[in-house]
């Protein structure tokens, strides 16, 4: 049996309708979700001040981030090019302002702090692919490094503003690609702008995806490879252009970040064989000819660098069966989750997928989009593979969060189909008066309107409770043990200040939080699997060879660890010693180095201790 | 195709003042120069070589010219880094302005840049109270988490530090400082060793100042330093251990 394709849907550059001036509603609605995000900043400043609320009034923000647009697509049929553009743009910068906010003084996020370290690097040294301890693989994926080193150097802005304007860029950069490339499959204005509105409901979309990682920035690259390999598949008459944008952007994410390479170039393989197979153009075969490029790219960068990628990826891959051989629910960072937190994650989940898959049918059905069909399809599965690996716990949810990245546009896409289906005006019935006629339509439209937002906000919530920050992180509220962003405060940012100006220099043992500054703004050389030391009751050979053979000569010991227990489930970034294995550090346990005459305190600041190993 | 001279010429002097802001400007001009320079310049005048004509949306084109201009950042870094040539202000502008103007030229050669279809402002207009004011929203939020991080940082600043480090030059001297927070401190410094007569002295050190003194302690001897507020409030503690303990 033969498929037949139908024809895309012409593309036209300029459409008739990009020009048309906003309506009150969208102005209105492009205002509001604005707002959302100085509602989200408020809550963050009351959150900061211990105002009661705060929480209440951070997700009155995040629903005016995400309602008004999402209401406005849903309602209006017709949606000028301009307008749909504009409340995307808003939405994704909006979006990425409450990020901003959430921690706009300094970055706190380890991998952040991971890629200062970086730049701040290559701007001493004036080099590239110069060593990292902290995270030894980036050394060999300059991309965010030489971008925002050339912009702190040509601008003169520091280090952490200038962070903020590469990873804000390219997190609209993947919006305007998302829109573009479902305009370009022959979607309406108003379906390629809810596609972006429910990609917003991703589980990184708002944070992850939007940090100062080389993620994102490579995704960035990926976006414009996929969105001009689309074109190329839709066919054009002149894809040249398109040719050298999409192998230009696809190389420039292989340099920049290793998984996001792998994942493009699956991505465009997929896309040149369906645009090839299924009744391509002859701009086509210009896919396989990026595809064929982008591979080749990747797999000589990851030959010649030194690092072992493949070791590297595959890593992640063996933890998770790992989790999924084991038992418990547990976040990335170990912790367990709340049920009710769970059952509405995974309800947002099931929706997506749902509406995902009565998209697809929708499409195949209609026709629409047939070519890149098995794609989405494949997107689906890909999804509910990954919900499986999140649910597995241990590292699986950050493998899920990583994956979300790009199965969430599949489901986007199909949901999106979906929602417009639900909420398109049905015809009348023919015993039905005019009057009564009309009624009863607006009251059925109504309701529609109602249960697809209803759904899209299910994913949204979703989103929101499952991504990052983690439901305990939601506020910027003070410092929390080992907490990611949290846990880098003022006396760690001081003690971390301390360590720069001393002119020390070794390798340390320390909880999480403390790690994550002194291998990056303190320019030391971090190493894991301390824990026992810190947990030991007293200071035994046995640590002090561990010590030894791990070449560490200082600690990092800050008092609050034996206050409590980290509500991210791991005080110490060491796989021997997992949660539940990790409970708050017993006070004697800290005391016991001041005791000994086998350290030296170097350096008091009333919370954080360092000491030096007198081996 | 009439070539016009316009658009290299337009690029190469966008690029020189961009390059002056950078070099010599006040931080503001060098502000928004740098960034044109990275995010805008390279990559619009390498859009404009490839000539798509009328093929891209102007969203399309604006993320195309972001997007490419990254591209030839990384690419001209790579450049560099492979010819050992050390990345800086200097080398990074050179880089950024000659890709920017070789573009341009190639534009031009491939016979002027006559795809650019302009925004009228009739259809600019109608958008111009929202997007500012949601513009305008945007940088509030902004501007008051920054005031509300930076209060709570300062909030929660150590009220004193107290360190005392070896010097590695000459082991036998410790650099003694005590870094104080936003109230300044007020106590005394007592100097304990594991034998033999201590020492105390009184330190009264303004806010956010480094007091600092370099004491001589021999490398066989244990030194305890020992710093409380007159109010008793505040007390660190640090020490200094033999040397000849070290690397054992």
């Amino acid at each position: 049996m033969t498929a037949t394709i139908p024809e895309a849907r012409p593309f036209t550059a300029t459409p008739p309708d990009g020009t048309q001036p906003p309506g009150g509603a969208t102005s209105t609605t492009v205002v509001l979700t604005a707002l959302g995000a100085l509602v989200v900043a408020v809550a963050y400043a009351m959150a900061r001040s211990g105002v009661q609320l705060a929480l209440v009034v951070y997700w009155t923000g995040q629903c005016l981030l995400f309602l008004p647009p999402l209401v406005l697509l849903l309602a209006r049929r017709v949606m000028p090019a301009a307008s749909g553009l504009t409340l995307v743009l808003t939405q994704a910068l909006a979006v990425y302002v409450v990020k901003v906010a959430y921690s706009p003084v300094q970055l706190r996020f380890p991998d952040e702090l991971q890629h200062w370290r970086s730049v701040d690097t290559l701007l001493s040294t004036g080099k590239l692919f110069e060593a990292n301890p902290a995270l030894p693989v980036s050394a060999d994926f300059p991309g965010l490094a030489s971008v925002t080193g050339a912009l702190v150097s040509l601008s003169g802005l520091p280090i952490t503003a200038a962070s903020l304007i590469i990873a804000g860029v390219s997190h609209i950069l993947v919006v305007v690609a998302l829109f573009e490339a479902a305009r370009r499959l022959g979607g309406s204005v108003r379906l390629a702008a809810l596609v972006c509105v429910l990609y917003s409901t991703e589980l990184h979309y708002a944070f992850f995806d939007a940090m100062f990682v080389y993620q994102t920035l490579a995704v960035a690259f990926s976006a414009i490879a996929i969105w001009a390999a689309l074109s190329l598949g839709q066919g054009l008459a002149r894809p040249a252009p398109f040719t050298t944008i999409a192998l230009l952007s696809s190389v420039a994410a292989v340099v920049t970040h290793h998984l996001t390479s792998v994942f493009l170039a699956v991505g465009l393989t997929l896309v040149a064989v369906l645009a090839i197979t299924r009744g391509g153009s002859r701009s086509s075969r210009h896919v396989a000819v990026v595809a064929a490029v982008t591979v080749a790219a990747a797999i000589t960068w990851a030959a010649t660098v030194p690092v072992d990628i493949v070791s590297y990826a595959w890593s992640p891959v063996t933890q998770t069966w790992n989790d999924l051989t084991s038992s418990g629910l547990a976040t990335s960072s170990g912790a367990r989750q709340a049920p009710w937190i769970t059952a509405v994650v995974g309800l947002g989940f099931l929706v997506s997928v749902g509406l995902g898959v009565v998209g697809w049918l929708r499409l195949r059905r209609t026709g629409r989009a047939a070519r890149w069909l098995p794609a989405l399809a494949l997107g689906l599965v890909l999804y509910v593979g990954a919900i499986g690996i999140r649910f597995a716990g241990g590292i699986g949810q950050e493998a899920f969060g990583r994956a979300q990245t790009w199965v969430a546009i599949a489901t986007s896409a199909g949901a999106a189909v979906a929602l417009l289906e639900l909420v398109r005006p049905r015809p009348a019935a023919f015993d039905e008066t005019p009057t009564a006629r009309h009624r009863h339509r607006r009251s059925r439209h109504s309701w529609r309107i109602l249960l697809a937002a209803g759904l899209a906000t299910s994913m949204f919530v979703a989103g929101r409770l499952g991504g990052w920050p983690a439901v305990w992180g939601t506020l910027p509220s003070g410092f929390q043990v080992s907490a990611f962003e949290l846990s880098v405060d003022a006396p760690v940012l001081a003690a971390a200040d301390w360590v720069r100006g001393s002119g020390i220099s070794g390798r340390w043992y320390g909880d999480r939080g403390g790690l994550s500054v002194v291998g990056t703004t303190a320019l030391q050389d971090p190493v894991r699997n301390g824990a026992d030391v810190f947990y030991a009751p007293t200071v035994s050979e046995r640590a002090l060879a561990q010590m030894r053979k791990a070449a560490v000569t200082y600690l990092w010991v800050d008092s609050r660890i034996a206050d409590g227990s980290s509500p991210s489930g791991l005080i110490f970034n060491d796989p021997s010693l997992v949660y539940p294995g990790q409970g708050a550090v017993p006070a004697a346990s800290l005391t016991k180095f001041a005791q000994s005459d086998r350290f030296a305190r170097l350096y008091d600041n009333g919370v954080i201790a360092l000491y030096e190993v007198a081996q | 195709m009439t070539k016009t001279w316009r658009f290299p010429a337009g690029t190469a002097v966008a690029v020189t003042l961009c390059g002056a802001g950078s070099l010599w400007g006040p931080s503001w001009l060098a502000a928004i120069a740098g960034i044109a320079l990275v995010c805008v310049l390279p990559g619009l005048a390498l859009l404009a070589a490839l000539r798509p004509e009328n093929a891209l949306t102007g969203a399309e084109r604006a993320m195309a010219t972001l997007g490419l201009s990254l591209v030839v950042v990384i690419a001209g870094s790579l450049v560099l880094a492979a010819f050992r040539v050390p990345l800086d202000r200097g080398s990074w502008l050179a880089a950024a302005a000659t890709a920017t103007v070789l573009f341009a030229l190639i534009a031009w050669a491939r016979g002027g840049r006559s795809d650019v279809s302009p925004v009228s402002r009739s259809s600019v207009r109608p958008w111009l109270v929202p997007s500012g004011l949601a513009v305008v929203l945007m940088i509030g939020a902004i501007v008051l988490s920054v005031g509300s991080d930076r209060a709570q940082l300062e909030r929660n600043q150590p009220a004193v530090a107290l360190s005392a480090i070896r010097s590695t030059a000459d082991p036998e001297q410790v650099t003694i400082s005590i870094i104080t927070g936003t109230a300044g401190f007020a106590g005394r410094l007592e100097l304990t060793p594991l034998s033999g007569a201590g020492s105390v002295q009184t330190v009264d050190v303004d806010p956010e100042k480094t007091w600092r003194t370099t004491i001589t302690v021999s490398e066989n001897t244990s030194l305890q330093i020992d710093l409380a507020s007159a109010s008793g409030d505040e007390h660190r503690t640090v020490n200094v251990r033999p040397i000849a303990t070290k690397g054992g």
